[in-house]
């Protein structure tokens, strides 16, 4: 018995110190799980087991491939979707922006999802004229409503098909959870549609979150590209033809600057830089090759006349930021720092940068031209182009410093990027995997991941950074508290306490009174803390009352999904808070018709699926 | 196919990938439990219960510390310790380094010395122009001398202690493992000296640490502070206490640089007190008119002391570009201004490397210095419009030795240390509560403390207890040690202990040592009683030779810290490591027995 009043006395202090909000949450969660070992309720090996459980794996494993969609550019694919086809029509943008929330979510989990559209939502708020306030909280709810469709939606999930499989000897399958998904997410679609514009807030935004959408044309236009590059095809009657990509040589021109040669119908980009033949494919030149040129047009213009070659002039602003910025082209603003090794050396638009692999293609001083042949001096900006990979490896911290990392630039301005379809590939091989329980789900994540790094589409430290290890702790520090609720007859005692609250009446009142407990605790800590204190009662309780526990297990599902009443309620509620510049006491106006909705899927329709 | 010949098949498949080393170790390593798992030989929870183990929290847990001791620049002040022992000689740094390894091993176990010397070692190779190369491998090897020198060196030495209090006839003392580990640490630093310039390869690391110890300095150059720059004291007798700092009367030709309590602390509002110093800038004869107009004492200072001035315990400068289209170009910005947020002041602004006198708007390219605390610093660091030069996170690390918190990280870790020497609480707890302690206590961001953790090793470890745990319960490890037995039939005892030395070292190249430990115990406690042996020899011979595994990166978790730091390859640790195998196997099959007669 004292043993259960131990257990309750840690439950009562992990949740204080989660309200009071002043300790880091991983030293609440692992103090808790120290906690256990020290009274002595479990042995030090049993409360660190959670870390090695399948569960936490495989939400470690599910930020690594939420990462890895990033980073390739699927999910900026959606957000540049989202733009081109919501038009100007509220309704229509609302319901797009909430199911391309609502998919991405089930997918890639409730954070990664709203991290990738928010500075969408905002451009889109802007250029139709309306307030962000009336975007970014539907996004936001539409997201926790598209958590509840799949498996991978939030860790929670997980957890509540873990403890099925414990209770019941059966998974929740990967598209089970769709079955209370898809009336969440109609519920959240028509409640954003309807109420939206009464109970949000018509408020301006003091800051908006930096758009990198349009970072490509944004340095077009800053650097005047458009009028000085020119993008030559070679003709069958060219000289070129046949030579070596890598012997066109301008370096005789007065003038001229290779930027790029681009080989005939495909994006790839052939390095072609002066003195630096030996880098080079050994590919010849073809009839319709590009090659991409800077200088004045009338040296273009004889250049062109002289090797053959015909002046593509569609190039517009927008085709001009296309052309240098894309799957396989980075460009790169940088800054020389004081006291860089560079000062004092003599750039040139066109010139490869000493490391061999970037070009310089503009240097602009106090956002002038830089007169050719004047040496640089720090604060001096040069544009560069190369390989995203060269962006990211080359830029030598000691000589310059970047404006936008590329990595930053890469995930919000380049849809479907390089890797972008063996990423989708190996999301689909998962999500096949998963949905066939052909392997444990753990296994499944744990693959995906490794076939992320295997094909290069993230390195190792990008893998590690990609994982909120926040998360992954909490979840492995707290599973010992699970397991004790469990094992020293707290859960029965608050089962024994809840049973006889219920009494005679419908199992359908337990439902009630756990979704209430669920999302009261919800709004103040953290869903997947309060899963873990819940499920062990739930699941107890259930036995107890002699019914099924999936009607329950689902109901805390829907119930610890339900964060809308507060800001602090989940961190994508405060993601938004600033940018859509609301109050405390915006989310519970707009978040209550939400919670009754999920109050009526969780008591009402769930025992329709799952019977008692 | 048995189980047996699938695990040896799984155990060279990871061998080779290990030693092919184009993927990553991380791959690798759970790869071979995945493997373990989809051959049936063990169960999913039977091959992630390692991420649970106490011992992947307690390394996980120590890198925490070890960054708290770099955060609160412990480690800036060791590393002045030694260079100032170093002297600027590369042989000294090296043998200082090895010895300092072996020392704290007793104290903060292998990993915990190697992670806290690692980082000092890097910044005296940048400083003496070599590659940490040269230095890290003989500062990892040495951990393993260094777990001899007392029972606490490492965790197998435990249970050795242990088996020997069951089976010998007496059990080992708390020092008497340093018999043979202060040979064996000799012997390291000769070979280290004598072979390590040729054996280890001359690897390039990947990246080196900035040296920012002459920071202040520079900056005190690049903004032209030393030059014509006075301090003025506050008298008692001055009309200027009392009165606001932003009413700070200035003539013409003196412009204020900054004014700051007694402290070094920046004062950015409130009444001037006495004490104060008022920092100004101008021609020496205006200056002395401004002073004593105001009652002020004054003091020329030198490029030094205004370096101090910069950069002390309390607060620090940071550098800031302005990059094209910022929202701060067209801002009017002056010395001595105080930024919108009134924590932070502007000391410098500088136009191309030129300086820009009195009020100017500012266009892009413009380099500011800035002043305010440690903290006001790193709180806008990441403000949109400016791009920070150098991380003043980076700064202080290196340049404040022993700032604020150092004494709270001091005496956290002397706790952590007795409560894992008197065996108080297990290691693992004691980490954790030491790394909890440090972020409660604010001394180090959870962010950061993440970032100091290195997970290729952590997962490297958890992921490979499987491996481990699949080598007892399916018998293969038996099998191997069965007939190991039987090859030496009846030869000499000292056979023995050179079987079990080789045996410990071919595990060990891929198993840990606490598991290669774990695995040859019973073998060697029954091989001695059926040869007659005290086994009080053949134990400690083993636990040299779990020691000795200098073969491979991944034969130690110190081994693996180096690899990448240094820019190693796999194949680049045998080399070194072959004589000092070899000088161990001396020592474990020759010195042991004259010490602990069989």
């Amino acid at each position: 018995m004292t043993e259960i009043w131990i257990v309750f006395a840690i439950v009562a202090g992990v949740i204080a110190l989660f309200m009071w909000d002043r300790l880091p949450v991983i030293v609440v969660c692992v103090g808790c799980a120290l906690a256990l070992w020290a009274t002595g309720i479990l042995t030090i090996q049993q409360s660190l087991a959670g870390f090695g459980d399948p569960a936490t794996i495989f939400v470690a494993s599910l930020f690594v491939i939420s990462a890895g969609m990033e980073r390739s550019g699927v999910t900026a694919w959606v957000g540049q979707a989202l733009i081109d086809k919501s038009g100007d029509s509220r309704t229509r943008l609302i319901v797009f922006m909430t199911l391309a929330v609502a998919l991405l979510s089930a997918l890639i989990s409730v954070n990664g999802a709203v991290a990738a559209l928010l500075p969408v939502v905002v451009v889109l708020a802007v250029r139709l004229g309306r307030s962000p306030g009336r975007l970014l909280m539907p996004l936001v709810f539409g997201a926790h409503c598209g958590s509840m469709l799949l498996l991978t939606g939030t860790p929670v999930n997980v957890l509540i098909s873990d403890a099925l499989q414990d209770s019941a000897g059966r998974n929740f399958g990967y598209f089970e959870f769709a079955l209370v998904g898809i009336p969440l997410v109609i519920g959240g679609v028509l409640i954003s549609v309807l109420l939206g514009e009464r109970l949000l807030p018509a408020r301006a935004s003091k800051t908006l979150p930096s758009d990198l959408s349009r970072h490509a044309h944004t340095l077009v236009e800053q650097y005047q590209l458009t009028s000085e590059v020119q993008w030559l095809r070679i003709r069958e009657d060219s000289p070129l033809v046949g030579t070596d990509r890598g012997g066109l040589d301008l370096s005789g021109r007065e003038g001229l600057a290779l930027v790029s040669v681009r080989a005939a119908a495909s994006d790839e980009v052939v390095k072609a830089a002066v003195g630096d033949a030996l880098e080079m494919r050994r590919d010849k030149l073809q009839v319709g090759d590009i090659v991409v040129v800077r200088g004045e047009t009338a040296a273009v213009g004889d250049m062109a006349q002289e090797l053959g070659l015909t002046i593509i002039d569609d190039v517009d602003s927008s085709g001009a930021a296309n052309r240098l910025f894309n799957r396989s082209s980075a460009l790169a603003e940088v800054v020389i720092k004081p006291r860089s090794p560079l000062v004092g050396e003599r750039f040139f638009p066109g010139m490869v940068t000493p490391s061999g692999d970037l070009i310089v293609l503009a240097i602009q001083r106090q956002g002038k031209d830089l007169t050719t042949g004047e040496p640089l001096a720090s604060g001096d900006t040069l544009l560069l182009q190369g390989t995203w990979e060269a962006m990211e490896t080359r830029l030598e911290p000691a000589e310059v410093l970047v404006v936008d990392s590329p990595e930053l630039v890469r995930r919000q301005a380049l849809p479907m990027g390089p890797g972008a379809q063996t990423t989708l590939l190996i999301l689909g091989a998962m999500v096949i995997l998963l949905a066939t329980g052909l392997v444990p789900a753990a296994v499944a994540g744990l693959l995906a991941a490794g076939a992320f790094l295997l094909s290069g589409i993230m390195n190792v430290e990008q893998v590690y950074r990609s994982i909120n290890w926040t998360t992954v702790i909490l979840v492995g520090a707290m599973m010992p508290l699970s397991v004790a609720i469990q094992q020293t007859g707290a859960a029965q005692l608050l089962a024994e306490g809840l049973v006889s609250w219920v009494g005679d009446s419908e199992p359908r009142v337990l439902l009630a009174g756990l979704f209430v407990l669920t999302a009261v605790l919800g709004q103040v800590i953290s869903n997947t803390a309060t899963a873990l204190i819940i499920i062990p009662i739930s699941v107890v309780t259930a036995a107890q009352m002699g019914i099924s526990p999936e009607p329950v297990l689902m109901a805390v599902g829907v119930a610890a999904a339900a964060s809308f009443l507060t800001p602090v309620a989940t961190p994508t509620n405060l993601m938004v808070m600033e940018p859509g510049n609301y109050k405390f006491t915006d989310y519970w106006k707009f978040g209550l018709p939400f919670m009754l909705w999920f109050f009526v899927v969780a008591v009402f329709w769930v025992p329709l699926i799952w019977g008692f | 196919m048995s189980e047996i010949t699938l695990l040896f098949l799984i155990v060279l498949a990871t061998i080779a990938a290990f030693v092919w080393n184009r993927l990553p170790l991380v791959v690798v390593a759970m790869g071979s439990a995945l493997a373990l798992y989809f051959t049936d030989i063990l169960t999913l929870n039977q091959i992630l219960r390692g991420f649970g183990d106490p011992v992947v929290m307690f390394v996980a847990t120590l890198f925490i510390v070890t960054a708290g001791l770099e955060a609160t620049g412990v480690t800036a002040w060791i590393g002045q310790q030694f260079e100032r022992m170093v002297g600027g000689d590369p042989d000294r740094l090296l043998v200082l380094s090895v010895v300092a390894v072996a020392l704290l091993c007793p104290l903060i176990n292998a990993s915990g010395a190697v992670g806290a010397l690692m980082p000092v070692v890097m910044l005296m190779v940048v400083r003496l122009g070599e590659q940490p190369a040269r230095f890290l491998m003989p500062m990892a090897f040495a951990s393993g001398a260094g777990a001899h020198l007392a029972l606490t060196g490492a965790p197998k030495n435990v249970l050795i202690a242990d088996a020997a209090a069951s089976y010998a006839p007496r059990e080992i003392n708390f020092f008497e493992f340093a018999l043979v580990g202060i040979p064996l640490l000799v012997g390291t630093i000769a070979i280290v000296l004598l072979f390590g310039s040729r054996l280890v390869p001359a690897r390039t690391a990947p990246s080196l640490p900035r040296d920012l110890s002459r920071h202040a300095k520079t900056l005190v150059q690049q903004y032209r502070l030393a030059r014509d720059v006075f301090v003025l004291v506050l008298h008692r007798a001055s009309p200027l206490v009392g009165r606001p700092v932003e009413d700070l009367p200035l003539d013409e030709d003196v412009r204020l640089v900054m004014v700051s309590d007694p402290s070094g602390t920046p004062r950015l509002q409130g009444a001037l007190r006495v004490g104060d110093k008022v920092v100004v800038r101008g021609p020496p004869e205006a200056a002395g008119r401004f002073a004593a107009s105001h009652g002020l004492q004054v003091r020329e200072i030198s490029g030094e002391e205004a370096a101090g001035k910069l950069i002390n315990r309390m607060a620090g400068v940071a550098e800031a570009v302005i990059p094209q289209r910022s929202s701060l170009i067209g801002m009017r910005v002056f010395p001595g201004m105080v930024t919108s947020t009134g924590d932070l002041v502007v000391m410098a602004v500088q136009r191309r490397g030129e300086d820009l006198v009195g009020e100017v708007m500012l266009e892009a390219g413009d380099h500011l210095l800035i002043q305010g605390t440690w903290s006001a610093l790193q709180r806008h660091e990441a403000r949109d419009g400016v791009l920070i030069v150098d991380r003043p996170d980076t700064v202080r690390r290196q340049l404040v030795p022993l700032g604020s918190g150092a004494k709270s990280v001091l005496l956290i870790v002397a706790a952590m240390v007795v409560a894992i020497a008197s065996g108080a609480v297990a290691p693992a707890v004691a980490t954790v509560l030491a790394a909890g302690a440090i972020l409660v206590l604010g001394l180090l961001t959870v962010d950061d403390a993440f970032r100091s953790i290195n997970w290729t090793t952590v997962i490297l470890i958890a992921a490979m207890f499987p491996l481990s745990t699949a080598l007892v319960e399916t018998g293969a490890a038996q099998l191997v040690a069965d007939s190991v037995v039987e090859m030496i039939g009846a030869g000499s005892p000292r056979l023995l202990l050179a079987m079990i030395f080789v045996l410990a070292v071919v595990m060990g190249i891929v198993v840990s040592n606490t598991a290669t430990t774990m695995i040859l115990l019973p073998i060697t406690v029954m091989s001695a009683a059926a040869f007659g042996v005290s086994p009080l020899p053949v134990l400690m011979a083993l636990s040299v030779a779990t020691s000795a595994s200098f073969l491979t990166p991944v034969s130690t978790t110190s081994n693996t810290m180096v690899m990448g730091p240094a820019g190693y390859r796999f194949a680049d640790y045998w080399p070194l490591g072959l004589p000092l195998t070899a000088w161990y196997f001396v020592v474990a099959v020759g010195l042991v027995p004259m010490i602990w007669p069989f």
